[in-house]
């Protein structure tokens, strides 16, 4: 109930309209990351694979998690409601997941405007791509992919908004991008070795050999951050001191 | 029911704004803290409410104590320092969202509370067009909307026209013959003493009572 009500409350506001706005610039980046010739779903993976792109949109998630933040999570009538503080970082965590992906799903629907009027409407399903795979399926992983990752990389950004302050989230966010943008060379993984460490490179398009390598080291990276955010959350429930 | 403070500490870095302060509020009265500006009053409402937590010290809701593990009390109504709502909701929408995190009151509740403090006229107007007063009015419904036990008022009746202040005043001497409790501040003693049973004063970090009562 609360869940639903904070949603739509949120959709109320000015503010949640002027994301869309800026989604929809979102979306065009996009046109700059394919060919006229390629179909749909090849445009589609290079776009969600491109550095700006994917940095634009994480920037977007993390500016909602402060508004998110101010609005609700910092208001003391909504807090004084909430029993307790495990509850109370969930309700935030999952009202937060469900506004991130209509996003994510309203920059979709842009984007795929946007290239289908450029490619002209050459909308191919059959087309292979990464590992055999037809275009159209390994975008879907693509994509699900991405928004889990960007998800979980600026969820950690409101447990350093929540144990310190907006200037250490922003710092952390920034350097997230930074990396985003110098680590998006295409590279091949094909040993222990080659694996990046940096947890945003795994937001681009790399070949790892099989799919079974690169859904292994994805299933591992997702692993690594929700411990993080796992450890993060205890932090904050123990040592988090005034609420207002 | 009985709120009992045990040698309340609170500090900002390092100054001390509640020094080891100790007292038990029964349910049942209307008290009301009078202090200068800055002598800690919100302060002390908002560790209690758990939004602060102390740095030592206990706060005892019937000898529960929700503040040292990851509680928040429960059945307790406040209005801290100055109003917190949703800019583009109207007041009424405001309300809804909140009472839908626990649930336990409906549209007539809601009705209700703005009804007491006068601002049924003004439910569907979006809160960043309420005047100064109006906002204070919605806080006290907010407050006051799930029936709680215990009610924190802080400053309540800053910019409310005396009619509603009236009315208020006497739902709030309502709630005390339910049993309810009630801690009310202001820095203008003048305001409360018609509506207190006990009077206390904060000053330096403690409480004492005033010793003659009007
Ligand atoms: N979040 C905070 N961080 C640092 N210091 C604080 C904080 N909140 C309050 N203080 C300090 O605690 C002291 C008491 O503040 P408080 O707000 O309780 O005063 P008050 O009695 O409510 O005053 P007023 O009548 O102006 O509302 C002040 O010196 C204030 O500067
Ligand atoms: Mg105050």
């Amino acid at each position: 109930m609360i869940i639903k009500n904070s949603i739509k409350a949120f959709f109320k506001t000015n503010y949640s309209k002027y994301i869309i706005i800026l989604l929809f610039f979102n979306a065009l980046i996009s046109l700059g990351t394919f060919k006229e010739t390629d179909d749909l779903f090849t445009s589609l993976t290079l776009s969600y694979s491109n550095s700006f792109f994917i940095s634009y949109f994480m920037f977007i998630i993390f500016i909602n998690n402060i508004y998110l933040y101010n609005t609700f999570f910092k208001n003391k009538n909504y807090i004084i409601r909430t029993n307790n503080k495990e509850s109370y970082s969930e309700y935030f965590t999952i009202i937060n997941i469900i506004i991130s992906f209509i996003y994510s799903l309203i920059l979709l629907l842009f984007t795929i405007i946007f290239i289908i009027i450029r490619i002209k409407g050459n909308i191919s399903f059959s087309n292979l791509m990464h590992y055999n795979f037809y275009n159209w399926g390994y975008f879907i992983y693509f994509f699900i992919k991405n928004f889990i990752l960007i998800f979980m990389l600026v969820n950690i950004s409101k447990y350093l908004l929540l144990l310190f302050n907006g200037y250490i989230s922003i710092i952390y966010i920034l350097s997230l991008i930074i990396t985003l943008i110098f680590s998006n060379i295409v590279i091949e993984i094909n040993s222990v070795s080659s694996i990046n460490l940096l947890p945003t490179s795994y937001l681009s398009l790399h070949n790892y050999g099989t799919f079974l390598v690169e859904i292994s080291y994805i299933i591992g990276e997702f692993a690594i951050l929700y411990v993080i955010c796992l450890i993060l959350n205890k932090i904050f429930i123990k040592f988090r001191k005034n609420y207002i | 029911m009985i709120l009992k403070i045990n040698n309340l500490v609170k500090k900002f870095k390092n100054e001390e704004v509640i020094k080891s302060l100790s007292y038990d509020f029964k349910s049942g009265n209307i008290y009301g803290i009078v202090g200068r500006n800055g002598s800690g009053k919100s302060v002390l409402l908002k560790v209690i409410a758990g939004l602060y937590k102390q740095d030592s010290g206990d706060v005892l809701f019937d000898g529960i104590n929700y503040n040292d593990g990851n509680n928040f009390p429960k059945n307790i109504g406040i209005a801290i320092e100055e109003p917190a709502f949703i800019n583009d909701l109207t007041g009424y929408e405001n309300l809804k969202l909140l009472a839908s995190i626990q649930n336990k009151i409906g549209k007539d509740g809601i009705l209700d509370s703005l009804t007491i403090v006068n601002l049924v006229n003004d439910k569907d107007k979006l809160y960043k067009k309420y005047s100064l007063g109006m906002k204070q009015k919605l806080s006290l419904a907010q407050a006051f909307m799930e029936k709680p036990n215990v009610l924190l008022l802080d400053e309540p009746f800053n910019g409310i026209e005396r009619v509603s202040v009236e009315k208020i005043k006497a739902y709030l001497k309502k709630l005390k013959k339910q049993n309810k409790l009630i801690i009310i501040t202001t820095h203008i003693k003048d305001d409360l003493v018609d509506l207190c049973d006990i009077l206390l004063e904060i000053d330096e970090g403690v409480l004492k009572e005033y010793d003659n009562k009007k």
